[in-house]
């Protein structure tokens, strides 16, 4: 397998407070990882590194062979193919579902290739492809803020399918959704993951189980432990910080 | 996938607007062509402001500073035809200035006019975007900017005529011929028709999506690959070109320009055009434009300076009630109703 997402002793200091340090990640193509970590652990603080965000204090990240360090998030973007989608809801609120996912359309996005041009055909095509399958394309006409939660969280992920990058990162993608529309996302996260390589930050133990394969414990800005789900949920460290708070049976809330 | 045909009302109105302007000289009096020919070129100023304040979300309150620049250009320009204009003679200057003989060729000075102004829109794009200023800061600056200009202006009064301001200028000419009233006004109405087919055009195409994705979210934005700060800053230049051009025209339209049509008294009115008919889709802008001025100027023929009180309640009045301007508020009803429509055929 090929690593396509490396960070080599990566640290970051806000005003004192090291939010992370040394923390080595590798990420494989294709693979699914999950973050998991108590609050304040740093998982969205290493995200907001990843797609440029934050810049970090000392420390290399390394994607697709080319060193990313300090890239504005744009550039990280549209030239590597790093997509994001955030903790919460966040789209273009009065603009149209299937606009929201033209505006995802990869590649189309200096002011050469906008200035008085339409979309491509094909990426209009590709938009009601994507609508249909977020079970999005009735609502095609609705603006964004008219969306029920879960169907927000899933124009964001259509928005995803759409920018097709070569990472995906998502952030807490079931937060404040229904058992029922957390199963489905874990669904659509699945047939994400046949052709991209998936950064997940998860709470939700019950959705760790259903899609992970690796995982990756964060604990005060450093990683604890990584490996697959059983041996994680058999260590006694990643217990005593994380797991173990929510009782034997491991049954997080939202 | 079919394209989401955007509410066609504003087509409509779009529609309806721009006939009744192409047939008002044959009916209405010399008087009121006259001024109508003034509140079309202010059209042009509306178009400009709303593709960055409607569009990009950027309100700026000092965009006369941008139509101010093309104005004195133009004023200049026509002042100097037939050597040193005489508010420069009164104080001494006793040769037209180097830069002003460059800019004396009519071609060389609609130019200037147009360029200049897209130059300092760029310049203060590149400053302010790309240090992500932004939002309530951005209009303290340009309000600042307008402020600066206005008085930079009253204070040279060797070029720019000061408080007093350029007059007696010449009406519109075209290749040496001057135009008749009629005329001048359908030659403004035809520049107005293609301003606004330009601004569609750009608006309907992807980089006038990307322009309301900057409006409703810059972040994501950023984070799907977009540089806003270039598209911010090529939407402020264009803009910029657009109200210089407005301001070319207002000076042998209007026959005079002052430093109050360049300061923050007539940036601000233009807000107040747009806050009442709507922005972010052209025929608010178009809509508030010509009704607050032909009203205005109705209406202060019978109450006077008190029409600006009347002004004042109105725009509260649509702040409070319809903050979509009368054109969104419009659009949304027809929504509204298209929406139940559509739910009524499916069950």
């Amino acid at each position: 397998m090929n690593e396509i997402l490396r960070t080599e002793n990566l640290s970051v200091c806000f005003n004192g407070f090291w939010a992370l340090r040394n923390v080595n990640l590798s990420v494989q193509e294709g693979e699914l990882r999950v973050v998991i970590g108590p609050n304040g652990a740093g998982k969205t603080t290493l995200m907001d590194l990843i797609t440029g965000r934050t810049k970090p204090t000392t420390g290399r990240i390394v994607f697709g062979g080319c060193d990313i360090t300090g890239k504005k998030p744009y550039e990280i973007a549209s030239l590597c193919g790093i997509g994001r989608k955030f903790q919460g809801p966040n789209l273009f609120e009065n603009m149209t579902s299937a606009d929201n996912l033209l505006l995802a359309a990869p590649r189309l996005n200096t002011v050469a290739r906008t200035f008085f041009r339409s979309t491509p055909r094909a990426a209009q095509e590709r938009a009601g492809k994507v609508l249909r399958e977020i079970g999005l394309w009735e609502k095609r006409d609705k603006m964004a803020c008219e969306l029920s939660h879960g169907e927000r969280q899933w124009l964001e992920i259509g928005m995803l399918m759409m920018q097709a990058p070569r990472l995906i990162i998502l952030d807490e993608p079931t937060a404040g959704m229904t058992a029922e529309e957390t199963r489905l996302t874990g669904e659509m996260i699945q047939k994400l993951l046949g052709s991209h390589t998936v950064l997940v930050v998860e709470h939700d133990m019950e959705f760790v189980r259903q899609v992970a394969q690796t995982v990756t414990v964060l604990h005060m800005g450093r990683i604890l432990a990584e490996g697959p789900l059983e041996q994680i949920e058999n260590d006694p460290r990643v217990a005593q910080v994380y797991l173990k708070s929510q009782g034997k049976g491991v049954r997080t809330s939202a | 996938m079919r394209r989401l045909a955007e509410i066609p009302v504003n087509r409509y109105l779009d529609f309806a607007l721009f006939l009744a302007l192409g047939l008002f000289p044959l009916f209405g009096s010399l008087f009121y062509t006259q001024l109508l020919e003034k509140y079309l070129v202010f059209l042009i100023f509306a178009f400009s402001l709303d593709l960055v304040w409607g569009y990009a979300g950027l309100m700026d309150l000092g965009h006369a500073v941008l139509f101010g620049l093309g104005g004195y250009t133009m004023a200049l320009s026509l002042s100097a035809q037939e050597g040193v204009p005489e508010f420069m003679a009164r104080y001494g200057v006793k040769q037209v200035p180097l830069w002003l003989q460059w800019i004396v060729p009519q071609p060389a000075a609609v130019l200037v006019c147009i360029l200049l102004p897209a130059l300092l829109a760029g310049l203060l794009g590149r400053f302010l975007f790309y240090s992500r200023v932004g939002g309530v800061f951005f209009s303290v600056i340009t309000l600042a900017l307008a402020e600066i200009f206005s008085l930079f202006i009253q204070s040279q009064q060797e070029y720019t005529g000061g408080f007093n301001g350029i007059g007696g200028l010449p009406g519109l000419s075209l290749f040496g011929h001057s135009l008749s009233l009629a005329e001048g006004y359908y030659f403004v109405f035809l520049m107005v028709l293609l301003v606004y087919i330009f601004c569609r055009a750009l608006m309907t195409s992807r980089f006038g999506l990307v322009l309301r994705g900057i409006r409703e979210n810059e972040t994501r934005l950023e984070f799907l690959g977009y540089g806003q700060a270039r598209f911010k800053t090529a939407a402020f230049a264009l803009s910029g070109a657009l109200a210089g051009f407005a301001g070319a025209l207002y000076v042998p339209v209007n026959g005079m320009i002052a430093p109050n049509d360049v300061g923050m008294e007539f940036s601000t009115a233009a807000v107040v055009w747009l806050a009442i008919g709507g922005r972010g889709n052209l025929t608010g802008a178009a809509l508030g434009t010509l009704l607050v001025n032909v009203l205005g100027n109705a209406l202060s023929e019978h109450f006077g300076a008190y029409w600006q009180l009347l002004l004042g309640a109105a725009l509260l009045a649509v702040v409070l009630f319809f903050p979509n301007g009368i054109v969104g508020s419009l659009q949304l009803a027809v929504r509204g109703r298209t929406v139940r429509k559509g739910a009524a055929r499916r069950e």
